[in-house]
C-alpha cells in the first residue's frame, strides 16, 4: 500500500452536537466528501430527517459555493463578480449581478417573495418521483392563463381552505451575511383578506385584472411572502402577479401545476421591481424538489414535515453563487397538503 | 531524475502557481515560488506523497515570504508596478478588477493557515493531503475550513460593505 493509499485512509471521524446534531465541521466535511463512506452515509441519513441540519447543510452548501467564488476572483477573469453593479459605472457587458446580490437585497425595503405552487407539489403520490438534472430541467414557461379561468376552477375550494392573504413584508431583512445564513427573520402578518387593503374578499369571482398588467403564468401565481419565521396559514395561497413583480387586486387563486411540477420563483420587491426567476422543479426525493430556471440557476427545496405543517429551505445555486432560504409553511387545512 | 521532475511539472506546475498567485496576488513572484518549489523536490529525491510534499514547501514559501519586512514587500510592489503583468489576465472590467481586489483583502484577513487550508482545497486537495501539507491533524482540516471559509465571506461582504458606502 503506498503512502497516499494510505493518506486516504485518513478519515476525519465525524462529530456532533451535544444535542445530537451534525457539527459543522463536519458538515464541510460531509459536503466535501471527505468523509468515510459509512460515515457520510450516516450523517447524510441524519441530515434528511433533521430540519435543523437539513438547514445547516444548505447553509454550508452556500457557504462553500460563496468561498469558492470569492477564491475565484483572485484570478481576475472568469467568475462574474458578485456585484455587478456600480453607481453609473455598470457595462451593459457585465453580466447580471447575481441575483441575491442584487440592491433589493442590501436594501434594508428588500421583501422576499416565495412563490410556491405547493397544491402541485401534495396532490399525490400517483406523481412520478421523476429525478431531473437541474441543467436538463426545461425552462419555466409562462403559459398564458386567464384569471377569469382559474378563478373559475378553484373558487370551492378556496372556500373550503378558507384561504387568507398574506400581505407582503416589508419590514427590513438582514442585509449581510446573505451567503452565509438564512434571511433574518421579518415578522409575518397573517392577516385575513379582509383586511388587507381591500374590499371583502371575494376569491371565487374577481374581476379580471386591470389591463395594464399582464397576469403570471398559472404556474407561478402561488405566492408566500416569507422569512425564515414566515408562516402562511394554508398552503394553497396563492396571489396573482403582474409581469412586474406587482401583486394585483387581491384575489386567490390555486397554482397550476405541471404534473409532478411545482413552481417556484423568487420575486424581489424594493426599491424596484425584479425580473421573478421561476423555477420549475420535480420531485427527486419524497423530501426534495429540484429544478432550474431558464438561465439554468438550480434550486433544491427541502420539506420536512413539522407539525402539521412544513419547515423547508430552498437552496439557488447559480453561475454567480448560491443562496439560501429558509421558510415554513403551516396549513390551516392540513389534509390538503398531506399530498392525497 | 529529469523524467521525474518533468512529470511533477506536468502535474503540479499549473495548481501551484494557481495556488501561490492566489496566495500572494503576484503572478511573478508565484511563478518564482513554483520554480523553488520544484528546486527543493529535485534536492529531496523520492517523495512520498507529491502533491501533499510540493503544496507543504510552497505554503511553506508562502508564509517566508509574507513574514519578510514591510521594505521587501513594497519592493515586490514596486516590481509589480514598474514590469507589466503580461502574464497576468488583464481584468476585462472595472467591476472585475474591483472584484479581485476586494477578494484579495479579504483573504489577508485569514490566518494564514486558515488561507492555506481554504486555497489548498480549492486546488482540489483533500483533507488527508491538507492534513499532510500543513502538518496538522486531518480531524482539524473540516474546522479550518469551516472558519476560513465564514471569515472569509464576512471580510468580503464587510469589504464590500464598504465599498457601498462610499
Amino acid at each position: 500500500m503506498t503512502s497516499e493509499e494510505r493518506m486516504s485512509e485518513e478519515w476525519p471521524a465525524p462529530e456532533w452536537t451535544d444535542d445530537g446534531h451534525v457539527a459543522e465541521p463536519t458538515m464541510h466535511a460531509w459536503l466535501d466528501g471527505a468523509l468515510a463512506p459509512s460515515a457520510a452515509e450516516g450523517v447524510a441519513a441524519h441530515v434528511a430527517s433533521c430540519a435543523a441540519c437539513g438547514t445547516l447543510a444548505a447553509e454550508v452548501r452556500g457557504v462553500i459555493a460563496g468561498a469558492a467564488r470569492v477564491v475565484a476572483l483572485l484570478d481576475g477573469e472568469g467568475a462574474p463578480p458578485l456585484r455587478a453593479e456600480r453607481g453609473g459605472g455598470a457595462s451593459s457587458s457585465v453580466p447580471p449581478r447575481a441575483w441575491y446580490r442584487r440592491p433589493a437585497v442590501l436594501s434594508l425595503a428588500a421583501t422576499l417573495l416565495l412563490v410556491v405552487g405547493v397544491r402541485a407539489v401534495w396532490e399525490g403520490g400517483a406523481r412520478p418521483a421523476a429525478v431531473a438534472s437541474m441543467a436538463e430541467a426545461p425552462a419555466a414557461a409562462n403559459a398564458a392563463v386567464t384569471a377569469d379561468a382559474m378563478v373559475a376552477a378553484r373558487s370551492q375550494a378556496l372556500t373550503d381552505t378558507g384561504a387568507v392573504a398574506v400581505p407582503k413584508a416589508t419590514a427590513p431583512m438582514a442585509s449581510a451575511r446573505m451567503a452565509t445564513a438564512p434571511m433574518a427573520a421579518a415578522p409575518m402578518a397573517t392577516a385575513p383578506m379582509a383586511s388587507a387593503a381591500s374590499p371583502a374578499p371575494s376569491p371565487v369571482a374577481s374581476p379580471a385584472p386591470p389591463s395594464a398588467a399582464r397576469p403570471m403564468a398559472a404556474e407561478q401565481v402561488a405566492v408566500m411572502a416569507v422569512s425564515a419565521d414566515a408562516v402562511v396559514t394554508t398552503c394553497l395561497l396563492v396571489e396573482t402577479l403582474a409581469a412586474d413583480g406587482r401583486p394585483l387586486p387581491p384575489r386567490m387563486q390555486l397554482a397550476e401545476g405541471v404534473e409532478g411540477d411545482v413552481r417556484l420563483a423568487w420575486l424581489w420587491d424594493a426599491p424596484r421591481p425584479q425580473e421573478p426567476d421561476a423555477f420549475r422543479l420535480r420531485r427527486v426525493r419524497p423530501d426534495s424538489l429540484a429544478g432550474a430556471d431558464a438561465r439554468g440557476q438550480g434550486v433544491v427545496v427541502t420539506l420536512l414535515r413539522d407539525g402539521g405543517g412544513w419547515r423547508g429551505t430552498a437552496t439557488a445555486t447559480g453561475a454567480a453563487g448560491s443562496a439560501v432560504r429558509g421558510f415554513r409553511l403551516r396549513s390551516a387545512a392540513p389534509a390538503a397538503c398531506d399530498g392525497r | 531524475m529529469t523524467e521525474t521532475l518533468e512529470r511533477l511539472f506536468r502535474t503540479y506546475h499549473a495548481s501551484l502557481v494557481r495556488y501561490l498567485q492566489r496566495a500572494l496576488g503576484d503572478r511573478d513572484v508565484a511563478e518564482e515560488l513554483a520554480q523553488e518549489t520544484f528546486v527543493r523536490a529535485l534536492k529531496q529525491g523520492a517523495l512520498r506523497s507529491e502533491r501533499s510534499w510540493l503544496f507543504a514547501v510552497a505554503a511553506n514559501l508562502v508564509r517566508d515570504q509574507a513574514r519578510r519586512d514591510g521594505r521587501a514587500r513594497r519592493r515586490l510592489e514596486r516590481y509589480g508596478a514598474e514590469q507589466p503583468q503580461a502574464a497576468e489576465p488583464v481584468p476585462t472590467s472595472m467591476e472585475r478588477a474591483e472584484g479581485a481586489a476586494a477578494a484579495r483583502a479579504a483573504l489577508a484577513a485569514l490566518a494564514d493557515r486558515d488561507r492555506d487550508a481554504l486555497l489548498l482545497q480549492q486546488e482540489g486537495m483533500g483533507y488527508p493531503e491538507i492534513a499532510a501539507a500543513l502538518g496538522i491533524a486531518v480531524g482539524s482540516v473540516g474546522t479550518t475550513l469551516s472558519r476560513a471559509r465564514r471569515r472569509l465571506l464576512a471580510a468580503y461582504e464587510a469589504q464590500q460593505a464598504r465599498e457601498e458606502g462610499r
